[in-house]
């Protein structure tokens, strides 16, 4: 209990002295989550709204496949990633390996099949209703995937969120490519496994709560563009 | 706008869910489809229409064989409407249409949506959201009309204007309606012509005075008694 609360006050003093070192690796978790996010969903969600409107003879397998993905152990994307980019791999040449491009691309791959998965599972539930209701009005097909996809908008925020959630937490591929280097590639999640390693409770403590505040935050803030609905719902219904 | 089905078939697991063949529709007409559940009268719209895919199906519109979207609409038995509101949703059935915002107006308060044009709907009860459906479907006064149950979830009011509708659009567009109702009172009320449908196939079909003196067929009887018996 005294190694709790000795942790908790050590948090507060390093949370609030506006440590550099935490700063930078506040900066650099946000840079990589947010980047790996914002990829993973620029790629996930056409391709998830892509396979959930159209029919095809491998969309099943394709769809299993998927989703199995969104349990891909980080390590072995990590792995994957590795080998790409180490000095022997096909992507050596880049001397990608150890550096930020590198994390983000680890978390692109662990991510994708989250977007591309939950993506589908959005469309899925409304398409046959819209793609009939479209065709009954004779709507193009360009017009039916409009209103499918803003239909299913909040299901694809919930998609994002999800990613986020992932991304942010993720530690065994981002500590495989990225070295866990000071002030390069050290990221909240590896900063926690370090400081605990080495038995600075206080400050893998101090990094847990940033890291909890950052996840509540852009979760919350999804959240509420989800709830807008609903608030319009309750404004309009008074 | 001329009709003629030369065969619309279905089967799910060898069990036939639709079995009409060599059937010819009067041309502007209201053509009122009854029968009991499952007798396959949804599947037999939206196998006119080419909504359902996995349909036999051989059928003439106008002496076409392809269906153009341009030639009919047709309004489904799940009411869909978009997270818009409810005159954006039916203004979605404008395409093309000329004096589109005259329309609009004249709809919403033909069916008393006029205080409702702004609210998402989202908000609007079952039988609001029929009517924008149905309002969205018939804005486009496209020569053919295929409605299926598109007055079940409303009140007798709404329904009334809803028939009253129907029957100003026939006589003054000429438009053909083809609508599946479970009301017998309905279909015998508004339509030109009857089909009763049981287990996928067309048992009796006519004017609505044949199908109520003339119906011969056992089991297009069996249905009209049944409703009478529920109706004394």
């Amino acid at each position: 209990m005294d190694g709790l609360r000795e942790g908790m006050a050590e948090a507060i003093r390093l949370i609030l002295g506006f440590d550099p070192e935490i700063l930078k690796i506040i900066g650099l978790t946000l840079l990589v989550t947010l980047s790996s996010t914002f990829f993973a969903s620029i790629l996930g969600i056409p391709l998830g709204s892509w396979i959930g409107f159209t029919s095809f003879r491998a969309k099943r397998p394709i769809v299993r496949s998927l989703n199995a993905l969104m349990g891909l152990p980080p390590v072995v994307a990590g792995l994957v990633v590795y080998l790409l980019l180490t000095r022997k791999g096909p992507l050596g040449t880049y001397g990608l390996l150890f550096t930020v491009p590198a994390m983000i691309l680890a978390q692109i791959l662990i991510v994708t099949p989250i977007v591309a998965s939950l993506t589908i599972s959005g469309i899925h539930m409304k398409v046959k209703a819209v793609k009939e209701t479209c065709m009954g009005l004779g709507l193009s097909k360009v017009r039916t995937i409009q209103l499918l996809l803003y239909e299913c908008r909040y299901p694809m925020l919930s998609a994002i969120a999800a990613g986020f959630g992932r991304a942010i937490a993720e530690v065994g591929a981002i500590m495989m490519v990225g070295g866990n280097i000071q002030y390069k590639t050290r990221v909240l999640t590896t900063a926690i496994v370090l400081e605990t390693g080495k038995g600075n409770y206080g400050k893998a403590l101090a990094l847990g709560i940033v890291l909890l505040l950052i996840a509540f935050i852009v979760n919350w803030g999804i959240g509420l563009l989800q709830e807008r609905g609903n608030h319009e719902r309750r404004r309009t219904s008074s | 706008m001329n009709v003629v089905v030369h065969q619309a078939k279905k089967t799910i697991l060898s069990k036939t869910i639709l079995d009409v063949s060599d059937l010819v529709l009067p041309d502007h007409a209201i053509i009122m489809v009854i029968g009991p559940n499952g007798a396959g009268k949804s599947t037999f719209l939206r196998t006119i229409s080419g909504i359902d895919k996995e349909s036999l199906r051989d059928i003439e519109i106008d002496h076409k064989k392809i269906i153009q979207s341009d030639i009919l609409n047709h309004m489904v038995q799940q009411t869909y409407l978009f997270d818009l509101s409810v005159e954006e949703n039916l203004r979605l059935g404008g395409k093309g249409v000329e004096k589109l915002d005259e329309k609009v107006e004249e709809l919403l308060t033909k069916l008393d949506l006029l205080t409702l044009r702004n609210e998402k709907c989202r908000n609007l009860s079952g039988g609001e959201a029929q009517k924008v459906a149905f309002a969205r479907i018939i804005l486009s006064e496209k020569p053919l009309i295929l409605l299926d149950e598109p007055t079940s979830a409303m009140d007798v009011k709404a329904t009334k204007r809803c028939e009253e509708l129907i029957v100003e659009l026939n006589r003054r567009l000429g438009i053909t309606f083809i609508m599946t109702t479970h009301n017998p009172s309905q279909a015998l009320r508004i339509g030109h012509h009857i089909l009763i449908m049981d287990q996928g196939k067309i048992v009796e079909a006519g004017t609505p005075t044949h199908i109520q003196n003339e119906a011969l067929d056992p089991a297009a009887q069996s249905y009209l008694e049944n409703w009478r018996v529920a109706h004394a």
